[in-house]
């Protein structure tokens, strides 16, 4: 017979199994979220070091372009200065060899007057 | 194969520490139950559950509830939120029980706030069993900041 008593022990059975149920649900929803998320900050801190590694790699590339680019630098301006030396010389040669052609001219200018 | 997926422990995370406090206010609890000796009104407040098994029974099974909490903090690998659906299973029946004797048995009405108390409760491992377990929760904003 379910009298009053009785069905309140049945309520209080099912109360009880909805309750682990409800429980049992909104936890299994939770842990495939967690595991999402944890997947998700896995690959972001794998991007990030994988990134820091990068970062540094080309921090030490630029420190050697620059000393690179300090060397270049430096042979520019010896080749500069060799540059200036040799153009002095040549000029010096230039005017050397109009003052011969000068003397040439002269030289057989005078013959043909006599 | 399939003992050794209930092999070894959890590591130690943010629902280990909820179910270890709960299990052992649930622990405290049933021992509470298991040593009182029910009055009249004690007795028509919980007539529902009564009827199946006396006071010293319920207040074992609340203590077996607590142990499980305890157990399911840290075993087995595999399932991090088992000891929830205890708790939460009981909390609410228990508070189904207050309510159902206020209405079928005519109960004192003081079996509201036990209604209350215990939905509440139930309520709460509900809502927590539902919170995210990250393996380590610092990783986030570790990650965050670079």
């Amino acid at each position: 017979m379910l009298d009053g008593a009785n069905l309140a022990t049945v309520i209080v059975a099912i109360v009880g199994l909805l309750g682990m149920w409800g429980s049992h649900k909104i936890a299994a929803r939770a842990s495939i979220k967690n595991s999402r998320t944890t997947a998700e900050v896995e690959a972001y801190v794998r991007a990030v070091d994988m990134d820091k590694d990068t970062i540094k790699g080309l921090k030490e590339r630029l420190v050697e372009v620059l000393a690179e680019n300090k060397e270049l630098r430096e042979e520019r301006r010896v080749w500069r200065i060799e540059r200036a030396q040799k153009d002095a010389k040549i000029e010096a040669l230039v005017r050397q060899n109009l003052l011969q052609r000068d003397q040439l001219r002269e030289k057989n200018s005078g013959q043909e007057n006599l | 194969m399939i003992l050794r997926a209930f092999w070894g422990l959890r590591p130690w995370k943010r629902h280990s520490r909820i179910l270890v406090v709960s299990g052992v206010m649930f622990t405290l609890y049933g021992i509470r139950l298991a040593a009182e000796s029910p009055s009249r009104t004690r007795y028509l407040a919980l007539e529902p559950v009564l009827r199946v098994a006396p006071l010293q029974f319920w207040g074992g099974v609340f203590i077996f509830a607590g142990v499980l909490a305890l157990i399911s903090s840290r075993w087995p690998p595999f399932a991090e939120s088992w000891g929830y659906m205890v708790l939460t299973g009981l909390s609410l029946a228990w508070a189904a029980a207050y309510g159902t004797s206020l209405i079928f048995v005519s109960a004192p009405r003081s079996n509201v706030t036990g209604v209350i108390m215990w939905g509440m409760i139930g309520y709460l491992f509900l809502s927590v069993s539902g919170l995210r377990n990250p393996d380590l929760p610092g990783v986030v904003e570790r990650a965050r900041r670079g």
